[in-house]
């Protein structure tokens, strides 16, 4: 008999919470924003230490982006349209005082273990402050061990911050006919732990597109090419977008607060 | 008032006192059921983005029904062959063992067909510059003699056909394990975990083409399946009884409150921040390949407290809602190649003709209703065959 009213109770008060929530959404006007996603996917409460004690220095934002080809802003309608240079565009006019530079050094093909050693070949005699690290595509396309893709990014992760740069990850692309049927989930998992592990932030750009895909704003699946061309500046003005705000947020987060003292 | 009722009523069962759980003779359907939820939830969760895969265990915990389903299908298999062999002789029921590993081995194969069908027809009308580092996934048809040579050596899976290549190699040496389990159980019980200990610390497992490992490593994953036959060698509902109550089920309940929150992190990263740094860097990344202890653990605690939660006689069992799941179990092998087959069309489905979130429930509920369906078929022939051996 109790248990029976408690159950009501508790669905009563459920259905109430949804309405609620239903009701809020009613009442606010849709957002003009084509970019827009819900908090949890951009919401990452790590800090960029490292870059802004760069920035603090004097130093001018120094990016390199690693990745592969979709760092390159393939599919988009041409060259300056991909989401590294959409970032410098955004970065300069959010931190216009740290003069910010994106460098790219992405190549199709490459899996994270390739990536990791180029880091000291490539990454580091260009002095970035701070790396974007977009990688698991093709280590799931080739079936990466997950052990040997942990083991490169922790690796890599690590030497990065023992130069004093921070690392931003990003996973995979989302697209609705997604061939490689399955196990990108356990690679974004590991790309998710690996960010939580060693405090860096992750942008979950499978997530964000899937989003955008699925609620209509930016639909994947079109089949012609200059459809195709449009989305795929869509997506990487969008993600460059969503970038530079967390950007300027985990840098904003470094800065001392008078009253409280550092986390960690 | 009302809320003390139910949690004590929650608090009763879960630290009642042992009771001898006998099963004579019959199943204990708990086995059938959780082994059904195991492979529903398998089937949800291989239609990729689908809306329903929410409902799986994976998103509340560390494990997911692949321990599940490997744990019961040791207990199971040891139920089914042990008699035979005990009885048998070790030849016999060595032999019926290796049939069914050889069952399993074609239903892998007949699956890859299916798979590499489907990637190629999509591949050919897939054509976005976009997605274009992605479509290598079908760089193997460009040299199909040795991916076909590869597959059918077990080296070359593409991903969702991991499972039953690690049925295949369980199966496969199962006669062996069997004889020792059934006259050295904790003998075996010890080798085996030495094997999966070995094999975690010195980086054991087999290669996969062109490159990389077994998704699931046997030699680690061995150990649940040695465990779920040990757990019925030892008709071990006594054993989970011998542990103190008022200790371990806290204990379980407090380890499955831990992963449930740190999975909720993992989408909810503000959330992250309750975790230590330590603790994180000492729990990730969790290792999927080799049963990491941290999902072994989860897995167990999981078990232990539907183990108490729910009696083998529990009246829900018998319920006609639950015959689905129940079915679903008994038939596991066959109702998880057609699951893997239903989640293939299911996806071909939505990315053909609408991925809506309607059209993926749509997909997640009809696999499930072709599943039972076929389940309750299944049973319907075993029985009119069953009759018709008795009648003469």
């Amino acid at each position: 008999m109790g248990a029976g009213k408690l159950l009501s109770a508790a669905a009563l008060w459920l259905l109430l919470g949804c309405g609620l929530a239903l009701a809020e959404d009613d009442a606010a006007p849709p957002p003009p924003d084509p970019c827009a996603l819900p908090e949890s996917l951009t919401s990452d409460d790590s800090v960029l230490h490292r870059t802004a004690s760069a920035l603090t220095a004097g130093n001018p934002l120094r990016i390199v982006v690693m990745g592969s080809v979709s760092s390159l802003g393939f599919g988009t309608s041409g060259l300056g349209k991909g989401y590294p240079h959409r970032l410098e565009d955004e970065l300069r006019q959010l931190l216009p005082n740290a003069k910010p530079v994106v460098l790219i050094l992405a190549r199709l093909g490459q899996t994270a273990a390739d990536m990791f050693a180029r880091i000291e070949r490539d990454v580091l005699p260009r002095r970035p402050n701070l790396v974007i690290w977009q990688t698991g595509t093709v280590d799931a396309r080739r079936a990466v061990s997950f052990h040997d893709f942990a083991r490169v990014v922790n690796g890599g992760i690590e030497q990065l911050h023992h130069h004093g740069i921070d690392v931003i990850l990003m996973d995979m692309q989302y697209s609705p006919k997604s061939l490689n049927l399955g196990d990108y989930e356990t690679y974004q998992d590991y790309l998710q732990q690996l960010s939580d592990r060693n405090d860096v932030i992750l942008v979950r750009r499978y997530d964000m597109m899937r989003h955008w895909h699925e609620s209509g704003d930016i639909r994947l699946d079109a089949d012609d090419k200059t459809a195709q061309e449009r989305t795929a500046d869509q997506v990487h003005a969008c993600i460059a977008r969503h970038m530079a705000r967390m950007i300027v947020i985990g840098l904003r987060a470094a800065e001392p607060e008078p009253s409280s003292a550092p986390e960690r | 008032m009302l809320r003390f009722t139910v949690l004590d009523r929650v608090r009763g069962v879960l630290l009642r006192p042992p009771r001898t759980e006998a099963v004579p003779g019959g199943r204990d359907l708990r086995l059938d059921f959780f082994r059904g939820l195991a492979l529903w939830f398998i089937f949800l969760d291989h239609v990729p983005s689908n809306a329903l895969a929410w409902l799986t265990v994976r998103n509340y915990g560390f494990s997911d029904a692949t321990e599940i389903f490997v744990f019961i299908s040791g207990y199971t298999a040891t139920v089914a062959y042990g008699e035979a062999m005990r009885r048998e002789g070790f030849l016999y029921g060595g032999a019926r063992i290796l049939r069914r590993c050889w069952q399993v081995y074609i239903a892998h194969l007949v699956l890859f067909v299916v798979f590499t069908a489907q990637i190629a027809y999509t591949a050919a009308r897939f054509k976005n510059p976009m997605f274009v580092e992605e479509m290598g996934i079908i760089g193997f048809i460009n040299e199909p003699e040795i991916a076909l040579g590869q597959a059918l050596l077990l080296k070359f899976r593409p991903a969702n056909l991991d499972v039953l290549p690690l049925y295949i190699a369980l199966l496969a040496v199962f006669p062996v394990t069997l004889w020792f389990l059934l006259r050295f159980p904790r003998a075996t019980l010890a080798g085996s975990f030495a094997l999966y200990a070995a094999a975690r610390v010195f980086d054991w497992n087999l290669p996969t083409y062109p490159e990389g490992e077994w998704v699931f490593n046997p030699l680690a994953w061995q150990f649940l399946f040695v465990l779920g036959g040990l757990c019925r060698r030892l008709q071990t509902a006594n054993l989970w009884e011998r542990l103190e109550p008022r200790v371990f089920v806290p204990l379980a309940g407090a380890w499955l409150f831990f992963a449930f929150f740190a999975v909720l992190s993992w989408s909810f990263p503000l959330l992250g921040g309750w975790i230590p740094l330590w603790l994180r860097v000492l729990l990730y990344p969790i290792d999927k390949t080799g049963l990491d202890p941290v999902r072994l653990l989860h897995f167990a605690s999981l078990a232990y407290l539907t183990v108490r939660l729910v009696d083998a006689q529990a009246a829900f069992l018998r319920r006609s809602w639950a015959r689905p799941l129940l079915l679903c179990g008994r038939h596991s092998l066959q109702i998880f190649c057609l699951g893997i087959f239903l989640s293939f069309a299911g996806h071909f489905i939505l990315v053909q003709f609408n991925g809506s979130m309607i059209m993926q429930i749509g997909v997640s509920l009809s696999g499930l209703a072709i599943m039972s369906g076929w389940a309750m078929v299944m049973t319907w022939y075993d029985r009119v065959g069953a009759a018709r051996k008795r009648g003469g």
